[in-house]
């Protein structure tokens, strides 16, 4: 395991284009620290964003999963080029002749996969931490512990769809098309709901199976946090909305985000296998 | 002798192409065994097979007795094949220091090897500034990394310049000097016959032949004989009791012995029997004759 560990990161260290997508991810990562200093002025009303209470715990937690998740495309390209360029290279060819298997060299993919989403939940998990720290004027410590399950879905949800780009990336073999297959696969989850919420008219249909695609199921991992904060709440309430703290997080979210996993690592697999190199 | 690789019924098939027909090979250790055969006759396709990138549609083989898994068996061989593929950012040193990560095992060889195939002062130089033949050298050095049991070459001298290509062929026999059992593939001739002890000869996948160069080569050589009295020289030549066969083109007799003969006993022999030659030219085939004669057959 830490061999091949060790295999890939040597691979994708000593390359440039990887260092430097590595830190432009962990930049905009801490860019989310800047959100403490926004202030809105709109007339007499100030919105001052610490004070809205983002950055109090358990909150931050999913406030800084949610928005910073989306970075995690950075990490997808990584690992896409990294597979890509095994082909285009035929270094993977090679590494099968110098003595690896394949089954070897699909996990050492893979475990690239989860040493960047742990890097990744480690670095937001510090940082959570610190804005709610900062910002946070009182919490106990089970308020604070408790924001660790939204770090193990953030985990789960980059294994997941990173997981998912390796899968096309075997499949497709080249980075632009695996990239541009990503987003094409994307909107046919979208249109695919809103056919069968709106043609078919099932919208429960629609929103049970949201819990279900590849990369629709994963959203409930990390859920949109801001209907949570009071302010939203005062508001929803005042237009008279019931409030949902219904969000989809939940063993559900997890389990299916972890056998979508296995999918991707079995396909994976076949591919591997069954192509002539 | 100990045996290195087993090969049973290895077969390949493309759809409507069969790159690989049936195979059947044996190689002991300390042989160098030559895989010869036209473009497209199915040697890469065979190694690539032994080497686990290709799957085999039928048949088997087993590396070392079967005493190793498949995978263990590759990290005791070399390999080199069709074209250098490495990671094009890294240095030559960090590819190869790449490669013992993969084989286990120390990197202690590196600088070594590099100096030994003429890299010794670019190894920290990245592969994509290289030429095809450094390419290629740093190949060869990467498959002696691990002072492999079996050296794999296909078409080793690609892409090579003259000198170039005698420093590799006497590499290449100072390896096989040491022990090493070599498997060459490559479509010149020459090569295969100033290295190789052994030769298998493929054409579209079929087997011409396998076994020993100078079996192949006929040791006795032959003769190439004219004489005024024609009808005389060929009665005389039958009656010659290490007589195998002659044949006629243009006038010219080619006459076949099963002994060594000499051409100073051969022409005594006819001129004690009243036969006086007007040519005669002791030969021996070359691989490129009999090469020639198996694949138009």
């Amino acid at each position: 395991m830490i061999r091949l560990l060790k295999i890939e990161l040597f691979k994708l260290w000593n390359n440039k284009l990887v260092k430097v997508l590595i830190f432009l991810y962990l930049g905009l990562l801490s860019l989310l620290a800047l959100l403490t200093a926004v202030k809105f002025n709109i007339g007499l009303f100030t919105f001052d964003l610490a004070k809205e209470g983002i950055f109090d715990f358990p909150i931050v937690w999913k406030i800084a999963a949610f928005i910073t998740a989306w970075f995690k495309v950075f990490l997808a390209i990584i690992i896409i080029n990294s597979i890509t360029m095994e082909y285009s290279g035929r270094t993977l060819k090679q590494n099968l002749i110098d003595g690896l298997s394949k089954r070897e060299f699909l996990f050492s993919k893979f475990l690239a996969v989860v040493f960047f989403s742990l890097v990744a939940t480690l670095f937001i998990t510090v940082l959570s931490s610190l804005l709610g720290w900062i910002h946070s004027a009182d919490y106990t410590m089970s308020e604070y512990f408790e924001g660790y399950i939204y770090m193990l879905g953030y985990l789960v949800k980059h294994i997941a769809f990173i997981s998912f780009c390796m899968l096309l990336a075997f499949l497709i073999r080249k980075s632009a098309l695996t990239l541009g297959l990503v987003f094409v696969w994307y909107v046919f989850e979208v249109i695919i709901l809103l056919v069968i919420r709106w043609t078919f008219d099932m919208p429960e249909l629609a929103t049970e199976l949201n819990h279900y695609l590849p990369l629709m199921s994963i959203y409930y991992l990390t859920p949109e946090p801001f209907s949570q904060l009071e302010t939203a709440q005062q508001m929803g309430q005042a237009m008279g909305a019931e409030v949902n703290y219904d969000n989809g997080f939940g063993v559900k979210a997890f389990v299916t985000a972890l056998l979508w996993i296995g999918v991707y690592l079995f396909l994976s697999f076949r591919l591997l296998k069954k192509r002539d190199l | 002798m100990e045996s290195v690789l087993e090969v049973k019924g290895l077969t390949k098939k493309y759809r409507r192409l069969t790159a690989v027909d049936h195979i059947d090979l044996s190689i002991e250790k300390g042989a160098v065994y030559g895989l010869l055969g036209p473009n497209g006759s199915g040697k890469s396709t065979t190694l690539g097979m032994l080497l686990n990138v290709i799957n085999p549609t039928e048949g088997s083989f087993s590396w070392f007795d079967g005493k190793s898994s498949s995978q263990a068996a590759l990290k005791r061989i070399g390999a080199l094949i069709e074209r250098p593929n490495f990671y094009s950012y890294m240095s030559a040193y960090k590819n190869l220091e790449l490669v013992c990560k993969i084989k286990q095992i120390d990197t202690t060889n590196i600088s070594d090897k590099l100096t030994l195939v003429g890299l010794g002062d670019r190894q920290h130089d990245a592969f994509k500034t290289f030429s095809l033949g450094m390419k290629q050298r740093l190949a060869i050095a990467s498959a002696l990394l691990n002072d492999p049991d079996v050296l794999i070459l296909d078409e080793p001298t690609n892409g090579f310049d003259p000198q170039g290509i005698l420093q590799i062929r006497q590499l290449i026999k100072d390896i096989a000097k040491s022990g090493t059992t070599v498997i060459l593939a490559s479509h010149l001739l020459d090569e295969v016959e100033k290295v190789c002890t052994h030769v298998l000869i493929l054409q579209k996948g079929k087997m011409l032949y396998n076994g020993k160069v100078d079996e192949l080569i006929a040791s006795n050589g032959f003769f190439e004989l004219k004489a005024d009295d024609a009808e005389e020289m060929i009665k005389h030549l039958k009656l010659h009791n290490a007589f195998d066969k002659i044949t006629e083109t243009d006038g010219l007799y080619r006459v076949f012995f099963k002994d060594i003969i000499t051409p100073s006993s051969l022409n005594y022999y006819l001129m004690q029997n009243g036969v006086s030659l007007s040519h005669l030219v002791f030969k021996k085939e070359s691989l490129e004759e009999q090469f020639i004669q198996l694949t138009q057959a």
